[in-house]
């Protein structure tokens, strides 16, 4: 797993965890925020696919903590390397609404989809542009 | 081919790595000339070749280049593959997360947002 990278939000927002739940651990709430399109039952060890941004993935749900936490995994239909690991949590906050904790990190090695020689000019194009920055700023 | 994760909060260590300028220098020679020795690199810097080294370690912290043994020599050779994969990865996941946080957030009223 690549333990350090990661995508993380977090979002404090109104209405309780059991509201903000439904959002999280449904597919019509999935539909709502989530995805385009969701088939799916939530529940541990349910499978199904979502479109995504025209991305079709194959998701599995792996843990549910009712009004805490869902984990689930989800990859391109065409390409179970690209497999990631979601958490959605859900924290009450003392003066009402509910903290919205959300952690993405892969769980294969990133894969090359992108040649050397391509990956290296975009290396060159960034420290070009740092290098653009750094004299701005003297 | 694998790759290395970006060691602690990827795009910060990735990009703490390249604020030197320094260490931009070296990577840059690293690409353009192919795998190199402290030695070699510190010759036309105005610094030491310890202080090269500490400055390779922070790229090979960061994912962006690797020491390799040849006979009794180490060399250091650039490795953008794992910059490439790990910052695609990390600017498209975030992206997509964005988006999604902006629809959420278009479901309720956020007292605040953080991140």
């Amino acid at each position: 797993m690549n333990d350090d990278v990661c995508v993380e939000r977090e979002i404090e927002l109104e209405g309780s965890a059991a509201e903000l739940w439904e959002l999280v651990a449904t597919a019509d709430g999935w539909r709502q925020w989530l995805v385009d399109d969701a088939a799916i039952e939530i529940e541990v060890g349910g499978v199904g696919e979502v479109v995504d941004d025209t991305v079709h993935r194959h998701v599995r749900v792996v843990q549910v903590e009712p009004e805490r936490s869902l984990t689930f995994h989800w990859w391109e239909h065409d390409d179970p390397s690209s497999v990631s690991e979601v958490v959605i949590g859900l924290v009450g906050l003392p003066g009402g609404g509910c903290r919205v904790h959300i952690v993405e990190r892969p769980l294969q090695p990133l894969a090359f989809a992108r040649s050397t020689q391509q990956s290296m000019w975009e290396v060159r194009a960034c420290l070009l542009a740092l290098s653009v920055h750094a004299r701005a700023r003297v | 081919m694998s790759a290395e994760p970006v060691a602690g909060d990827a795009l910060d260590v990735l990009f703490g790595a390249l604020a030197d300028p320094t260490r931009r220098q070296l990577l840059q020679r690293l690409l353009a000339n192919g795998p190199a020795t402290a030695t070699v690199l510190a010759e036309p810097l105005a610094c030491s070749r310890q202080a090269v080294v500490k400055h390779l370690q922070a790229l090979e912290a960061a994912g962006l280049a690797t020491p390799e043994r040849v006979g009794r020599e180490v060399r250091y050779r650039a490795t953008p593959e794992r910059l490439a994969s790990a910052v695609g990865w990390l600017l498209d996941a975030g992206g997509s997360w964005d988006r999604r946080i902006d629809r959420l957030r278009g479901r309720n009223q956020p007292t605040r947002n953080r991140r």
